[in-house]
């Protein structure tokens, strides 16, 4: 078996696409591919596919993380490239990189995660980033920046802390409506360097 | 903005939706837009995009239209309640899947008509693409709306607000309409419309003008009535060769092959039986050829064999042999559609996606007689034999699916589906302890172009009491028992017999909020009745009397194909319990395609 991770993003309106839809989608990407995807073991086998942390609905990303267990694939470059020959709209393969079957597991790779986020309202750019300072304590939160465009801001333990966190705490703060008044990017997942004040990305 | 997709004006929109993934447009085999094409048309499916993308119709046609020189095709779905309000709040126009472009820009529109109840959507469609929902109000510039699939053939009620509807299989009508709407362009609508009724299975409302009396709906025209419904008969040159598979997922999420178009057994009930004569079967060959190339193409892990009666194909068994060997590579096979008997349970029992969940079977009645009156073709026998067979098999639950209101139905008729629930019961209990039986009943909806086109429907308060007499008789506590004697069925009742004059209520009814009707949380039979005063139209009297056999229908000037003598013989012999057998067996019942190329008319009657 040949278990290749992946780096993918979710872009445009793909990124509507829940996120408990793809191991299906990528099953299928998979089989368009030529590519067998190997099952798992179990009363019920099923293509072994482990997705990353879950990117709430509406969250664009430019670094979603999966780990796919093929029955045979070539490199990782290969199988990359007939991946995103396969792949709908929005969705397009980054990297692929081979790991050892005895690797930890793709969730305990990261803890952290990089966002950027710009709420519609730009005039409130400076209140969002006080109140997202003010709702997490810098071990959820331990790092934000204003710059250009937005905010970029680091939140630690993504599989527990994510954007449906900031969103509540913009609402509750009364600085948004809901969902469709912030736009969020996820930008990167890795391992939070604090002195560096970085993320070592997962590849 | 950084992230460009944050600046489309519908990204808010979509944002806040109730169901955001069914916008996000995210497709594996949609084409891109043709950058130059003198004739744009839009496929417009009048209910939700997980609905309308399991509709195998708009797979078939999709890329065939896009093969056409000079013409393009895009898709549209008709928006929630939700995001309905939100593009009208945000005055942006309902557009297409693949580009965003609003409807009004298209050159035509082509609906499907799938049921009745999608009809107030269509209107919301036109109303939220900027185009006049009143073909009356169209002018030259505004798109040129068809409407095709099995309603279109009872078409009048959508009479004032579609220019053309299509009768037929559209792989036969739509590019000789399409090509002459493309050499038209840029004409007078009216020159247009004028040409397009000259078209072999076109039906132009506003060239056909119609008169009411006591004998019925009289149409006349310049141009030759009635019009006649067109079929493609050599279904191997119309298989697929590919299909769209959305990233979200939908209702049929899975390859569909359909296996033969069409169906012969003659149950007098079924709109869907009579419409899609004849019988026009695919080779297996091909079928297999092409469910192994669109696995690999689309990535579906499911295949469907479809058609009315799947297990009526011929070749059905050879064909799920040659099949198996998909079951090593993940892939499942499902049938559709089962008859009730021993054969086509054993077929089932050997398809893994079947044996989960219950097994369905729909013996329609519970009497002989009743089964015999409507001609379902299933004896006692067949459902003992089926029903032992799916339990042998090991499925623990069965679900039985039939209908009240019938024609001539009595009491006993409804004793008799309680009767066949407990001995399905007694019949699991033998193999199971855990044997249970799911009774659904329907209220019947007569519909035009079949045999019960002249009965007039039940009353909601006659369904209720016979759903409660049923329900009161049930005493297995393996048996669960839902009957539905639904406002929604009354409402589809007047719109599948209605006439031109229904159009009003439609659209008073859309005016007054009403929206996707064959969904209960929208559907509303308050604001039905208040659009039925509203307009003076009668609605109990296009559903619930019975009509005189002389009748003259507002489908009489539609040529489905089987003749109204047919239709009217077939009647008759309902009343006197007698059933007319599968014309494949081997004697032809002269249902009007005799002489019009079915394959099994040979045989003299």
């Amino acid at each position: 078996m040949n278990r290749i991770r992946l780096i993918f993003e979710k872009r445009g309106f793909a990124c509507f696409v829940r996120h408990v839809e793809l191991p299906q989608l990528f099953g299928r990407i998979a089989r368009r591919a030529g590519l067998q995807v190997g099952l798992t073991q179990g009363m019920s086998p099923h293509p072994h596919i482990v997705m990353g942390p879950a990117l709430p609905v509406g969250v664009v990303s430019q670094y979603e993380t999966a780990e796919v267990w093929f029955e045979s694939a070539g490199t990782p470059q290969e199988a990359v490239e007939k991946l995103n020959a396969c792949a709908p709209t929005g969705f397009r393969f980054l990297k692929g990189a081979h790991i050892p079957a005895d690797t930890m597991s793709l969730n305990k790779c990261f803890d952290a995660a990089k966002y950027w986020l710009c709420p519609r309202d730009e005039s409130r750019l400076d209140a969002v980033q006080s109140a997202l300072v003010e709702a997490f304590a810098p071990e959820v939160l331990p790092w934000t920046a204003r710059v250009s465009d937005g905010i970029e801001l680091v939140m630690l333990d993504p599989s527990q802390n994510g954007p449906g966190a900031l969103v509540k705490a913009l609402i509750e703060r009364e600085l948004i409506g809901g969902w469709p008044d912030v736009c969020i990017a996820r930008l990167v997942l890795g391992r939070w360097k604090s002195e560096q004040k970085e993320i070592a990305p997962l590849l | 903005m950084r992230f460009e997709e944050f600046d489309d004006p519908r990204w808010p929109l979509i944002a806040g939706a109730k169901w955001p993934s069914r916008y996000a447009a995210s497709e594996w085999g949609s084409i891109k837009p043709k950058e130059k094409a003198d004739l744009r048309l839009c496929f417009c499916f009048p209910d939700v995009y997980e609905v309308g993308m399991s509709y195998l119709g708009f797979q078939l046609l999709y890329p065939r239209t896009k093969a056409l020189d000079g013409i393009d095709a895009e898709r549209a779905y008709c928006p929630w309640i939700d995001m309905e309000a939100m593009l009208r709040a945000s005055l942006t126009p309902l557009g297409s899947v693949e580009s965003g472009r609003a409807l009004k820009d298209f050159d035509a529109l082509g609906f499907t008509l799938q049921h009745e109840m999608s009809f107030t959507n269509i209107l919301t469609m036109l109303d939220l693409g900027g185009v006049p929902q009143l073909a009356s109000d169209r002018t030259d510039g505004d798109p040129i709306v068809l409407a095709g699939g099995p309603a279109a053939l009872v078409p009048e009620p959508l009479a004032d607000f579609i220019d053309i509807f299509c009768l037929g299989d559209g792989e036969a009508v739509n590019p000789p309409l399409l090509e002459l709407l493309r050499q038209t362009k840029g004409k007078p609508r009216c020159e247009r419309l004028r040409a397009a009724a000259e078209l072999p299975g076109t039906y132009v409302p506003s060239v056909v003008s119609c008169e009411y009396d006591e004998a019925g709906v009289h149409f006349s025209s310049e141009f030759a009535l009635p019009r006649r419904r067109v079929v493609c008969t050599d279904m191997d040159a119309i298989a697929p060769e590919s299909m769209i598979v959305p990233a979200s997922g939908i209702i049929h999420d899975r390859v569909a092959v359909e296996l033969f178009r069409g169906c012969s057994r003659g149950c007098r009930f079924c709109q869907a039986g009579m419409i899609y004569r004849p019988v026009r079967e695919r080779t297996a060959e091909l079928v297999e050829d092409r469910i192994r190339a669109l696995i690999r193409q689309t990535g579906w892990e499911e295949c469907s064999l479809v058609s009315l009666a799947s297990c009526d194909y011929p070749k059905i068994g050879e064909l799920l042999n040659s099949l198996s060997s998909l079951h090593d590579e993940g892939i499942k096979v499902s049938l559709p559609s089962l008859r009730v008997d021993n054969f086509s349970v054993g077929l089932a029992a050997g398809l893994e996606v079947m044996k989960k969940g219950g097994l369905t079977l729909a013996p329609e009645a519970g009497s002989q007689h009743m089964r015999d009156v409507i001609n379902k073709g299933v004896t006692d026998a067949d459902l003992d034999a089926a029903l032992e067979a799916a339990f042998a098999h090991g499925w623990q639950k069965v679900k039985l699916y039939f209908m009240m209101g019938l024609p001539g139905e009595t009491d006993e008729d409804l004793s008799g589906i309680v009767e066949l629930a407990e001995r399905a019961a007694s019949i699991g209990r033998r193999h199971t302890k855990r044997a249970q039986i799911n009774v659904s009943v329907a209220g019947f909806v007569p519909k035009g172009h079949t045999p019960f086109q002249w009965v007039a429907q039940s009353t909601r308060e006659e369904l209720a009491r016979k759903g409660a007499f049923m329900k009161r008789q049930i005493r297995s506590r393996a048996i669960s028992f839902k009957y539905h004697e639904s406002a929604q069925s009354f409402i589809e009742g007047v719109l599948a017999r209605g006439d031109r004059r229904v159009g009003r209520a439609i659209l008073e009814a859309w005016r007054l909020g009403e929206r996707f009707d064959s969904w209960s949380e929208t559907f509303s039979l308050d604001r039905w009745m208040q659009a039925f005063a509203n307009t003076g139209v009668d609605p109990v009297w296009y559903a619930q009397r019975t009509r005189a056999e002389n009748e003259a229908f507002p489908w009489d000037h539609i040529d489905a194909g089987v003749s109204k003598a047919f239709l009217l013989r077939e009647y008759r012999r309902s009343q006197q319990a007698q059933t007319t057998p599968d014309c494949r067996g081997g004697s032809c019942n002269a249902c009007g395609w005799e002489k019009k190329g079915c394959a099994w008319s040979g045989v003299s009657r």
